[in-house]
């Protein structure tokens, strides 16, 4: 039996498990009734198509069923419900559809159809059965049958007036339009059957109570009791005619009892319970309203539409701030005008702040006629560096219909002082990701505790002098090598060249022999080496071989080589010297040989200085 | 006049001998200073380790440790951009330290601006990794030696025509001049960036820098403190500078501290 009962359960839960996906998805039943199916003409009825399962609160309002040849469209209206019940959620959804019913007869309301999620639901059609008079007699008013049957005109004893307070108005001021019921007789109840239609007006309704204050009126003699009934102001979008259909209001009249015979009673028992009751449908006339376009000229740049009277404050709740400490920057927004629409001021606040979306919060007051009211944004800045920091002035521009210009209104800067916080910034790095702190490392790493190497500061290296001769050097070493080569190269390859070279040296040698023997005594040897010097000399310097140069050659050598007679002839006057000296030996004392070994000397280094 | 010559000539190796010794005394003095300011460190004194650190530059001394010491007292004073700045001069002398880099990128998390580096070419990239590799003093003596070898060995191979110093020096001849060539060229753009790439550290928490100079420009963008830019030009006391990814503007000169 438990087995048994195992399986079951088992078998149920499979199915559970089966098919809640399913009832998840697509689970939606739709269904139609109506409040009543018999209706009395011209009375309302009300058509309500139910949606009921998980999906339902996502389903799309289903197609209005095409019924007008018995009946009017006043509206729709919807309600949800969700319920949870053993943790399953069930949702059901209504629309009512508003009807009037316009003709006689029986009908039939086709099946309304919806689809949703590609799947479509029909509801069953329903009949319904319009009848002629008051279908549902009002028990305790036995009168009331045969209202329908007597017309009555109360035109001139009940109307619907709608007053407008101007008829040319700005895009987007305000129009206030009035409604009021003028009548001489009883209205016992009332109720707004069509609402004008409103499209390309933004309205705002004025509060009205369901026991207007009544005043009277008098209106060609007649004396009326007059209801304000409906009071609104509506901001037209766009410029151009506009066209306002007109109210249409139900009202149940109370008529006076016919009756045949008068009596004393008669003034006496004139009251509701005597008299009889009539429904009487009343019209506003249409309204034309000139709606005319904002003027171009003077339109300030920052212009965003905003027409009525305002005026702007802007206010810090503390102007001394620690970093990282919020601040409200309030900027109100009041005056008369459509403040739902009026678009946020620009707040041009430092960079230096963190800024977060406002908080906006309207108020809006429906008194006298006219809408005021105020429009706050309520900004948090949290400022993130001390110093001081200033709020550029807020300027806001707008529309004043009533001296018919653009106006602009400006708030005055705000300054805040911002401290520095007790938090230094540096223990929470900005603007870097957790994963780089956490491979960075928490700290900086330790000082260097080794006694450094201390250099002079003073200017760069590159550009003291020391640097320049460095550079400089090789330049030095490399010409003198050059130089050097070139010199070594002409000794080696040119005779004439390291003969010349050498000739000084050798003359010099030479004379430096003379000197000794001079010193030593022997004339004969000393005049021989000068004269060697002095030969050897120009043999070397012309590039001929002095062994068998004559004094007559050396004369014609050195005169073609243009050099001043007077050298020549002193160089030749100390080699003729020489000569006479050296082969006729004679006395010569050391006095003698010192005198003319200064004069060869000074020949020679003549002649060296021009040759 | 003998007596006078005598004079000046121990007058003369006095003024050395006095000159080396206060030389000597300033080191000393300036390696207590040093010990001085790293004890207070390790105290947790850091206010008063900044003010020995920074006494060694004004008896005329430097090096990168005093440097990176000071960056990272005013690190832990707070004092975030005078932190760069110094983690900055220590980079310039010793580009390739990794204690410096650490820190100083350390420092730069704190830094609110994001900067972003206009990409360069690679070769650029790679060329300026290389040349970052020795600071500029380093570069300067390698540069140098190799000159002068390379200017002892050319008069040498002219002079000496032994044939096998010919053969062996070719070699080194060629080796050197491949690296002199490498190296000058490394010295001169570091020489040209250090004469014409000026940077600076943002001193001051914000600044709005404007578009020209004076208070009448107006704001172009907004610095805050510890932001490295580059200065261009001057006028009075305003510095235009430039930003790695190219923006440019004026803002005043004692708003910034040379690196």
């Amino acid at each position: 039996m438990s087995c048994i009962f195992k399986q079951k359960s088992a078998l149920i839960l499979l199915f559970l498990l089966l098919r809640n996906p399913v009832i998840f998805a697509q689970d939606l039943q739709v269904s139609a009734n109506l409040n009543r199916t018999v209706v009395p003409l011209d009375q309302a009825f009300e058509l309500n198509v139910e949606l009921n399962g998980a999906d339902a609160q996502n389903a799309p309002q289903p197609a209005l069923p095409d019924i007008e040849d018995f009946a009017a469209f006043r509206g729709t209206s919807s309600s949800q419900s969700i319920q949870f019940i053993n943790g399953q959620m069930s949702v059901s959804k209504i629309f009512t559809f508003h009807f009037v019913a316009t003709r006689v007869g029986k009908f039939q309301i086709p099946p309304i159809r919806l689809n949703f999620k590609g799947k479509s639901f029909t509801t069953k059609a329903i009949p319904i059965e319009i009848v002629k008079g008051a279908a549902a007699p009002k028990p305790g008013n036995p009168s009331s049958r045969r209202s329908a049957n007597e017309p009555l005109d109360l035109s001139e004893q009940l109307f619907l007036k709608a007053a407008v307070n101007k008829n040319r108005i700005y895009q987007n001021e305000a129009v206030i339009i009035t409604y009021k019921i003028y009548t001489a007789v009883n209205i016992t109840n009332y109720g707004i059957s069509q609402l004008p239609n409103t499209v390309g007006f933004w309205s705002e309704e004025f509060p009205t109570s369901n026991r207007p204050k009544i005043t009277d009126e008098v209106i060609n003699g007649r004396q009326y009791r007059v209801a304000e009934i409906k009071k609104v102001a509506l901001y037209p979008q766009s410029a151009g005619v506009k066209t306002l259909d007109p109210l249409v209001v139900d009202c149940e009249v109370q008529l006076p009892r016919q009756r045949r015979r008068r009596d004393i009673f008669d003034s006496f028992f004139d009251d509701p319970f005597f008299s009889r009751s009539v429904r009487r449908t009343i019209r506003s006339d249409a309204i034309s309203i000139e709606v005319m376009p904002l003027p171009e000229e003077g339109k300030p740049s920052d212009f965003s539409g905003a027409v009525g009277n305002y005026s702007l404050q802007a206010s810090v709740d503390k102007h001394a701030v620690k970093t990282n400490e919020a601040i409200t920057l309030k900027v109100k927004l009041a005056g008369r005008g459509n403040i739902k629409i009026l678009p946020n001021p620009k707040v041009d606040i430092p960079a230096d702040f963190e800024v977060y979306d406002p908080e906006i919060k309207e108020s809006i007051q429906r008194k006298g006629g006219q809408i005021s009211g105020s429009k706050t944004f309520e900004y948090v800045l949290i400022p993130r560096f001390p110093g001081k920091q200033v709020i550029k002035p807020i300027s806001f521009s707008y529309f004043d219909p009533v001296k018919r210009n653009y106006q602009r209104i400006r708030t005055s800067p705000i300054t805040i002082d911002v401290l520095k916080g007790d938090k230094p910034i540096l223990s929470a790095p900005v603007g870097t990701s957790k994963e780089d702190v956490q491979f960075i490392g928490k700290d900086i790493r330790f000082i260097q505790l080794y006694l450094p190497e201390f250099e002079k500061i003073g200017t760069a290296f590159y550009k003291r002098i020391y640097f320049f001769v460095l550079l400089f050097c090789p330049v030095v070493t490399l010409a003198l090598a050059l130089a050097y080569n070139k010199h070594a190269e002409k000794l080696s390859s040119n005779v004439a060249y390291a003969r010349s070279r050498r000739a000084n040296q050798m003359a010099l040698k030479r004379l430096k022999t003379a000197n000794k023997k001079m010193r030593e005594g022997k004339p004969g040897e000393f005049y021989s080496e000068v004269s060697k010097a002095l030969m050897g000399f120009i043999g070397d310097k012309i590039n001929v071989p002095a062994a068998g140069l004559i004094t007559e050659q050396v004369d014609a050598l050195l005169r073609k080589r243009g050099i001043e007679d007077q050298i020549v002839s002193r160089f030749l006057d100390c080699l003729n010297t020489c000569d006479f000296k050296r082969f006729a030996p004679t006395d010569s004392d050391n006095g003698e040989m010192k005198t003319f070994f200064n004069k060869a000397k000074k020949a020679l280094i003549d002649l060296d200085r021009v040759i | 006049m003998k007596n006078f010559v005598i004079t000046q000539k121990y007058f003369l190796f006095l003024l050395v001998f006095m000159n080396v010794l206060v030389k000597f005394s300033l080191a000393s003095e300036v390696e207590a200073i040093f010990l001085k300011g790293n004890e207070l460190y390790k105290q947790g004194d850091y206010l008063a380790a900044i003010s020995e650190y920074e006494k060694i530059a004004t008896l005329g001394f430097e090096s990168w440790e005093v440097y990176y010491n000071l960056g990272n007292a005013y690190y832990k004073d707070g004092q975030l951009a005078r932190a760069i700045l110094n983690f900055e001069r220590a980079k310039k002398l010793n580009p390739k330290n990794e204690d410096i880099n650490f820190n100083l990128e350390f420092a730069n998390l704190s830094v609110v601006d994001r900067i972003p580096q206009l990409p360069t070419l690679f070769i650029f990239s790679w060329i300026s990794q290389v040349a970052n590799v020795f600071n500029l003093q380093t570069l300067g003596i390698i540069t140098l030696s190799l000159y002068l070898l390379l200017g002892t060995m050319i008069p040498l191979r002219i002079l000496l025509k032994a044939k096998s110093f010919k053969k062996l020096g070719a070699g080194i001849l060629i080796a050197t001049c491949i690296l002199l060539t490498f190296f000058s060229s490394i010295f001169i753009i570091r020489i040209y960036e250090a004469e014409n790439k000026i940077e600076a550290i943002v001193l001051v928490d914000k600044v709005d820098v404007k578009s020209a100079p004076g208070e009448a420009g107006t704001d172009v963008f907004t610095l805050h403190l510890g932001v490295k830019v580059q200065l261009q030009d001057q006028s009075l006391n305003w510095v235009k500078i430039r930003l790695s990814d190219g923006k440019v503007g004026w803002m005043k000169q004692d708003q910034v501290e040379k690196i």
